[in-house]
């Protein structure tokens, strides 16, 4: 089993749901805190999901692109091997790759040896933090069945965020990801992450023709 | 206070969770609030509410770092003796004091001249009881923030279809094909609408967004449509051109349920002019096809819309051949050179939408009957969606560019139907709907409630708040300058109480309304305004009184301060009467509880305006020198629209067993019930009803047994506005009743009020210097942050702290700024300075940054360095307040037809600075809690470290 | 990347404690009588440094109560060698420079020894960095040669330094002309090195970190207004030109140049000099290392970082040049603990 969440960049508005219910469920969950430095002053924290904003291309063909981007379970999770003490590991269970705070260093090899920058650095308890992929809420007895999901997940507005198994073929990521294309970041770096992403699927215009944005040129009188 | 390390063990942990509704922003989601240890530590959407569907934004999860934010007002504060006004140099005191000053104030204003208190509300979600408040209070001053937020939406979607986007109604896009998104960052109904979205994009819907920037939603649209601003009217009409040329309207809708075949009388320079002709007992006429003139109604819908003709001597023309001499001209050629947008684009666009919704129509197995008595075996949707807001409505120019999105909706036969526009209850309304204020000056007597409601919809010139050319309202709303000002229009209050016109007040309340940075403009004058004093040194405002929950800007600027609870301490109600959670498929609403208790100092506000108004004994409050109400949990089980009425603030649960909707006797369980159903009621209407509402048979009698509508009558549309017609012949001097004297007023309305939607440039572009400035400053939401409150958000303020502006490289280029260089902006205003960031995603013409980002240095709990305050923008200190007058005293930067303050029509130009920091500043003040300052680290957890498992 | 002290301490001591060990393993069997007093001050000055650098490792240990799971992953992670081989070349290398030291019996048997292992250990070191795939501008054998070379270099420079104020001056010029060689090979490993960081500067494309196709592409928001560099090390503010060029001038000039001048001035009897030389290849290495840190490229600098933009929480204001500002403004204090 490797659980995983895939994002629908066709959907994700960039609301920053789900960076936020990400923190609102770690400064309370198990896995916590994730705490904030001078909250009232100049602020700083830690976030273990930050929805990323980019854009390309020359105007008016701009796109605009939103990424929420956590840990990425990868397969072949670079962060593991390099970890001295074996605090990062891998589920075998699920393939989920956490962080034991009790025999972290913190000597922060880890954070190097991520590519995609999602393992954070708690300077005050000297270890290293990330997406647990709610694990704790994935098995909180406590939680209502329906809650069992990663808070990110739970509450992202326009469903972009779905969670499941990767490994079994028949569940709706798998599927998802084969239908549509979905792709990992940075793949070239070899981690074989398990998040995947959902690319754009633009709808045509209805009278034909296949991207019709802008090709028509004003008259600059 | 902050949420420090807490290692409870795990066995002591007490957990519980409660319902309720967000209050975050204005969109009111369910929310479920987890209580650990009696503290809040996770909230999240509620699954069974209408609104949400269990989803929530990060503004709502971060609602706990609001509840403990170090802004928090917890006790009553008094101006100190002696200490200037907007120091924020304050002094505790007890409830009894503060409410003992206040009601001796209030007491000695309503025996005298009740109009002597204004009462201003910014983004409130109380308006009902603020308003029964105000009435009752006897003054006409009273009104929410919808003057400068979005009237003009309201107002010309009332005004046209007896419904409008947002609160009101709603695209469907759950079956539409094709979706146009015309000027909305973020909106209100901030989850829903980007639930709807999704659903489109699951079904592969065309989405194209109209906007000169592209974030947000727009970052999704197939097509971004890059607009220049202000120029949407003219992109509208254009496409209208495009549907009559092609003949891609769907003329049937027309005929049947709008008021386009209604003829209208060609007599200029006489009264009848522009009016419908019409029967005797006052229906609108059509031609019908054998040439005789028919009442509307016996016409079947079969009048035509075409034509000119001559009846017992009149010459008419139906409403739609009226329209078609103005879209000979609104060709899309004509339309480039205003939107900068490509002909041809205008074209395809309005072919799409055409083409998609004549061709490809949808049809749901739901036979219906309309009010012609004709039996409809299915219900056929026209599966093309709009949505608008502010990108349209904060301009000056704004009703009749949202009079032109309606119009082109009827056009297109898609106003509430299957894909389409759809109401959401208790809309529709008649066009407009006949609540209206009372225009009579001796209707605000001394010790007296006013007699009618303080807000509605002015039907003739005949309904307006005037003596003569003079305003009875301190904001001027309903005066000529700003007629069918449906919201009121807060944004003039200032200026006019300071001034004394039309007349002096005595004292100004504002409840949740920053009127001293985010929601003025002008800023620095308008705090000016607040503290200037008269030659004998007496405050020109003399009293003010801030009712609000937070250390904001504002706070500093009263001479007493009433705290509010916060959203999770109290209990509080999302009406039907007010501003409805309602879905297009039926009627909702909604309660807050209290989730934890409030802070020993602090009151709900309304229970605080409940004491007050039972101290001053205001009738409807005191009856027989008992207080009906003690708390506002009292008012929302109480209260009824009239006694007796059955109806009252809340819908669900009434009657005395609970099992009433909607009408019902009041219960005394009925908070408890909605407690014990997750804090919301709701009420799917049967299929049957709900499509073509305003033509429905079925569902006009329905809402009429369920008190939405006064009778069964159908509504028709108002594609031509009948009623601005009356306006426009006031300003010509022709209107039998009221009518203004001043020239430079009857050109206004001469001008503006034509009864057909028409494009003008905004304002500020009509000015001679325009060309001096050639940009154009727009601001958007940031989905994180509502208006100023987020920035006390530890964790929101984090997302957010400074804004830059954002300028198209090629104009940046052309101007020869590098990207964050600091730049001038200056408006004609006068001028500040900002860090200019490069976007590709921004129309060349315009720049734009966050809305309420920067915060004045000291307030909302924040170290006065912080980025708030150092390093971002507020660029409401350059946006004009008032337009060079034209002999009429102040006019406002307001549209003309509703008074909508015209926030993005500001012109700038940009230049570099030599100046590298954040220019103007403002003086500091310290913060409220100095101790939050020195809180280095903020971390907190409940549950010992999970067990390794490998 | 955020340099940081103890990581440079450690790494640059390493090198130079093996650099001289194994430049003493190499001048004994050719040291006179009168010569191996020195020689043994040189290994206590090696065993010294290496300690000293295995001090500051535990200072990069946030939690060193927890050390003692630290050869858990020998398997698999190279700072868990590192904590093996560098701790046993620090062990050795001090048993053998306070025992025998160049004098006792088996005195070249240790010095042997303890180079070998000093070789096993910066390598190590020196594959810790090389083999982390996201550490785009190390993710290569040149970073091995680098940091040995510079080891080497730095350790013989100093050696051959104090040998030439020392009794040893016979010992620094005979080994001058391989410091020289050693310097020419160093200098090309820079150059290369050089190159690799620039590639690595140039990896990050829209295109892997997005999906997105359509070039050229900007970062607008990384999460937050400011890039976490207080809460991500890995990244870091990218060095503005002038400090680049100023850095990377400075490394030549002290580990290459002056050393190079030094090794000529031994072979000439200028003691003083050459002595300076060392000395300066001592801080040269130190520079070397900070560049080393402040100038690599993570991966997913692609979503951290765009033009500066952002004033950083310490950013004060200052009468500098801009380039100055503009780089202090983006860069938090390495130890803004509480
Ligand atoms: N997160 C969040 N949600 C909110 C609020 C908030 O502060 N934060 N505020 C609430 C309130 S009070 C309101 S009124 C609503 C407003 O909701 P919106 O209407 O979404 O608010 P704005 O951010 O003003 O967005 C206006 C959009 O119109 C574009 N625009 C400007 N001028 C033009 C134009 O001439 N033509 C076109 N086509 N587009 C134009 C701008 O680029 C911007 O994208 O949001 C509500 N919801
Ligand atoms: N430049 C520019 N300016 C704009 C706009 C824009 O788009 N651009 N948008 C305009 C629009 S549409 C609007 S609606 C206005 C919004 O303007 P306002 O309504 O003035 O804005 P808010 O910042 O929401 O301030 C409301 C006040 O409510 C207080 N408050 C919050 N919660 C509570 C509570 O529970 N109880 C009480 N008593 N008080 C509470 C806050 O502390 C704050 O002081 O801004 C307008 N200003
Ligand atoms: S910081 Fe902790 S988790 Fe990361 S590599 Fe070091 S010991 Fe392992
Ligand atoms: S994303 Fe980074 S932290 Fe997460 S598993 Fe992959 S390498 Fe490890
Ligand atoms: S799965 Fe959980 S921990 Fe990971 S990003 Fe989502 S909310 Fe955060
Ligand atoms: S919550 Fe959903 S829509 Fe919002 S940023 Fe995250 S993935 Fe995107
Ligand atoms: S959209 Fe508004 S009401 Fe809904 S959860 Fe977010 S802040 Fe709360
Ligand atoms: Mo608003």
């Amino acid at each position: 089993m490797q659980l995983t969440i895939l994002t629908d960049l066709n959907k994700c508005v960039g609301c920053k749901s789900c960076q936020v219910s990400c923190k609102t469920h770690n400064t309370a969950g198990a896995f916590g805190p994730v705490p904030d430095h001078d909250p009232y002053r100049d602020p700083d924290g830690m976030w273990w999901n930050r929805v990323v904003a980019l854009e390309a291309g020359e105007y008016p063909h701009t796109a605009v692109l939103y990424l929420p981007k956590a840990c990425m379970h990868c397969y072949d999770a670079p962060c593991v091997p390099v970890c001295p003490t074996g605090a990062s590991y891998k589920r075998a269970d699920n393939g989920v790759v956490l962080v034991d705070y009790e025999t972290c260093i913190g000597c922060q090899l880890c954070l190097w040896a991520c590519p995609y920058g999602v393992r954070e650095f708690d300077e005050h308890e000297g270890v290293v933090k990330k997406c647990t992929l709610c694990v704790d809420r994935l098995e909180d007895p406590t939680l209502p069945p329906e809650d069992r999901q990663p808070a990110c997940v739970q509450s992202c507005p326009t469903h972009a965020r779905i969670f499941g198994d990767l490994d079994d073929p028949e569940s709706e990521v798998s599927r998802l990801v084969a239908e549509r294309q979905g792709f990992t970041l940075l793949p070239e770096l070899g981690a074989r992450p398990a998040v995947h992403y959902l690319p754009r699927r633009p709808a045509p215009s209805p009278l034909g023709g296949q991207d019709w944005t802008m090709q028509e040129e004003a008259d600059p009188t | 206070m902050a949420l420090d390390r807490d290692n409870a063990p795990a066995d002591a942990r007490s957990v519980r969770t409660v319902a309720t509704t967000c209050y975050m922003c204005a969109c009111r989601c369910g929310i479920t609030v987890t209580v650990e240890n009696e503290r809040i530590r996770f909230i999240a959407g509620t699954r069974q509410s209408p609104v949400n569907r269990g989803v929530w934004c990060a503004k709502g999860g971060a609602g706990i770092m609001t509840q403990y934010s170090p802004a928090r007002l917890t006790q009553p504060l008094m101006r100190r003796p002696g200490a200037e006004r907007g120091t924020a140099d304050f002094v505790p005191v007890d409830w009894e004091t503060a409410l003992d000053t206040v009601v001796e104030w209030l007491r000695a204003i309503r025996e005298r001249d009740p109009k002597a208190l204004a009462y201003f509300t910014g983004r409130d979600q109380m308006q009902a009881f603020n308003g029964y408040w105000a009435k009752q209070f006897g003054t006409p001053n009273w009104a929410a923030h919808g003057g400068f937020c979005s009237v003009n939406m309201a107002a010309a979607g009332m005004y046209s279809v007896g419904g409008s986007f947002w609160e009101f109604g709603w695209p469907d896009l759950e079956r539409a094909r094709w979706f146009m998104l015309l000027g909305v960052a973020e909106d209100h109904p901030s989850n829903p609408l980007k639930l709807a979205i999704a659903a489109l994009k699951d079904r592969g819907g065309r989405f194209v967004a109209v906007n000169p920037v592209r974030t947000g939603y727009a970052a999704l649209a197939d097509e971004w449509v890059p607009i220049r601003p202000g120029t949407d009217g003219a992109l509208l009409l254009a496409m209208a051109h495009v549907l009559w040329r092609e003949g891609l309207y769907d003329a049937e809708f027309l005929r049947r349920y709008t008021n386009a075949p209604g003829l209208v009388k060609l007599a200029p320079g006489t009264p009848d002019d522009g009016r419908f002709l019409r029967t005797p007992s006052g229906e609108m006429l059509v031609m019908g096809a054998d040439g005789y003139a028919v009442p509307f109604r016996a016409a079947g819908g079969q009048g035509v819309l075409e034509g000119r003709y001559t009846v017992d001597g009149v010459e008419v023309e139906p409403a739609f051949q009226r329209f078609l001499h103005r879209l000979a001209e609104t060709t899309p050629a004509w339309a480039e050179a205003i939107t900068g947008l490509p002909r041809r684009t205008i074209e395809r666009l309005a072919r799409e939408m055409g083409e998609t919704a004549l061709y490809h129509p949808i049809t749901l197995p739901i036979p219906w009957t309309d009010f012609y008595g004709t039996e409809h075996p299915v219900t056929v949707g026209r599966p093309v969606a709009f949505h608008a807001m502010r990108g349209l409505a904060a301009h000056t120019n704004g009703f009749q560019t949202i009079r032109a999105l309606f119009d082109l909706m009827m056009m297109l036969g898609t106003i509430d139907v299957p894909g389409g526009f759809r109401y959401k209850s208790p809309y529709p309304k008649p066009v407009p709907p006949p609540v209206k204020p009372d225009p009579r000056p001796e209707a605000y007597r001394p010790g007296t409630p006013a007699p009618a409601p303080l807000l509605g919809y002015p039907t003739s010139p005949d309904d307006l708040l005037v003596e003569g050319d003079q305003p009875l309202r301190i904001d001027e709303a309903y005066s000529w300058k700003y007629p069918l000002a449906a919201h009121g229009a807060i944004q003039n209050v200032i200026r006019n109480a300071h001034d004394g016109t039309p007349y002096p007040i005595d004292t100004l309340i504002l409840y949740m309304a920053n009127m001293a940075w985010n929601s003025s403009w002008n800023t620095l004058e308008t705090r000016a305004l607040l503290t200037a004093k008269d030659a004998s040194g007496r405050y020109r405002i003399p009293h003010v009184v801030v009712i609000d929950a937070y250390d904001s800007e504002t706070v500093a600027y009263a001479d007493l301060v009433f705290p509010d609870t916060t959203y999770l301490e109290r209990w509080d109600a999302s009406s039907l009467q007010d501003r409805p959670i309602s879905e297009p498929d039926g009627p909702a609403d909604a309660i807050r509880q209290p989730v934890v208790p409030p802070p020993p100092g602090v009151r709900p506000a309304a229970d605080t305006l409940i004491e007050i108004a039972n101290r001053l004994g205001l009738p409807g409050f005191v009856e027989d020198g008992v207080p009906r109400y003690r708390t506002y949990a009292d008012f929302l089980r109480y209260w009824e629209t009239a006694p007796g009425s059955g109806v009252g603030l809340l819908a669900g649960f009434r009657g005395r067993d609970g099992q009433a909707q909607l009408v019902g006797e009041p219960n005394p369980g009925q908070l408890e019930a909605y407690a014990q159903n997750q804090a919301f009621w709701y009420y799917e209407l049967p299929d049957a009803i709900k499509f073509y509402r305003m033509a429905n048979r079925a569902y006009l009698e329905w809402a009429t047994a369920h008190r939405f509508l006064t009778e069964p009558e159908p509504i028709v549309l108002h594609f031509y506005s009948e009623v601005l017609q009356t306006f426009r012949l006031a300003g010509q001097g022709l209107w039998p009743g009221k009518k203004p004297a001043a020239p430079a007023l009857r050109e206004r309305l001469a001008r503006y009020f034509d009864p057909l939607p028409f494009w003008y440039p905004p304002f500020e572009d009509q000015l001679p210097d325009a060309t001096a400035y050639p940009l154009r400053i727009i601001t958007q939401r940031p989905m994180t942050h509502y208006h100023s409150w987020g920035s006390q958000n530890a964790w929101l303020r984090q997302l957010l702290n400074q804004n830059p502006l954002f300028m198209n490289p090629r104009q940046a280029q052309k101007l020869g700024l590098r990207d964050g260089q600091w730049v001038w902006i200056e408006s004609r205003l006068g001028r500040m300075t900002g860090v200019l960031r490069y976007s590709e995603a921004v129309e060349p013409g315009t720049v734009w940054t966050w809305n309420a980002i920067a915060k004045a240095p000291g307030t909302w709990g924040l170290d006065p360095e912080a980025p708030e305050a150092t390093r971002a923008i507020l660029i409401n200190h350059i946006i004009p307040d008032t337009l060079p007058s034209e002999g009429l005293g102040t006019v406002f930067n307001n549209d003309p037809i509703t008074g909508q303050a015209g926030w993005y029509d500001t012109r700038v130009r940009v230049y570099p600075s030599e100046l590298h920091e954040v220019w103007p500043k403002v003086a500091p003040r310290p913060p409220r809690r100095p101790e939050a300052l020195a809180i280095r680290r903020l971390a907190h957890v409940t549950r010992p470290h999970p067990r390794r498992r490998a | 990347m955020r340099p940081t002290a103890p990581l440079i301490l450690l790494t640059v001591l390493q090198g130079l404690a093996w650099g001289l060990i194994a430049t003493v393993a190499w001048w004994l069997p050719s040291a006179t009588a009168s010569q191996l007093g020195f020689l043994t001050d040189l290994e206590r000055l090696g065993s010294l440094l290496a300690a000293a650098g295995g001090v500051a490792s535990f200072f990069h240990m946030h939690r060193p109560q927890a050390a003692r799971y630290i050869l858990r992953r020998l398997g698999t992670s190279w700072l868990s060698r590192e904590a093996l081989t560098t701790g046993l070349f620090v062990a050795v290398l001090t048993a053998v420079a306070w025992t025998v030291g160049a004098q006792g019996p088996g005195s070249e048997a240790g010095a042997i020894v303890s180079a070998g292992l000093g070789t096993v250990a910066v390598g190590v070191t020196a594959l810790l960095y090389a083999t982390i795939p996201a550490m785009r501008s190390w993710h290569s054998p040149v970073t091995v040669l680098a940091l040995m070379g510079t080891g080497l270099v730095s350790g013989e420079a100093l050696a051959l330094g104090l040998a030439a104020v020392g009794p040893g001056a016979s010992l620094g010029r005979l080994g001058a002309p391989w410091l020289l060689a050693g310097i020419l090979g160093l200098t090309l490993v820079k150059g290369l090195q050089l190159h690799q960081f620039q590639l690595a500067r140039d990896f990050p494309t829209g295109e892997g970190a997005s999906g997105l196709p359509r070039g050229p592409w900007r970062l607008q928001d990384t999460g937050t207004s400011r890039p976490p560099y207080r809460t991500q090390p890995q990244v870091w503010p990218l060095l503005p030109h002038g400090v680049r060029v100023a850095g990377y001038t400075t490394v030549g000039l002290t580990l290459l140049a002056l050393p190079a001048a030094g090794a000529l001035a031994a072979v000439a009897h200028h003691g003083a000099l050459a002595a300076l030389g060392g000395i300066s290849a001592a801080v040269g290495a130190v520079a070397e290392r900070w560049m080393f840190f402040a100038d690599a490229t993570h991966s997913s600098r692609i979503w951290f970082q765009d033009v500066p933009r952002a004033p950083s929480r310490v950013a004060g204001p200052t009468a500098s040049p801009e380039w100055v500002r503009e780089f202090l403004a983006a860069v938090p204090p390495a130890s803004d603990r509480d």
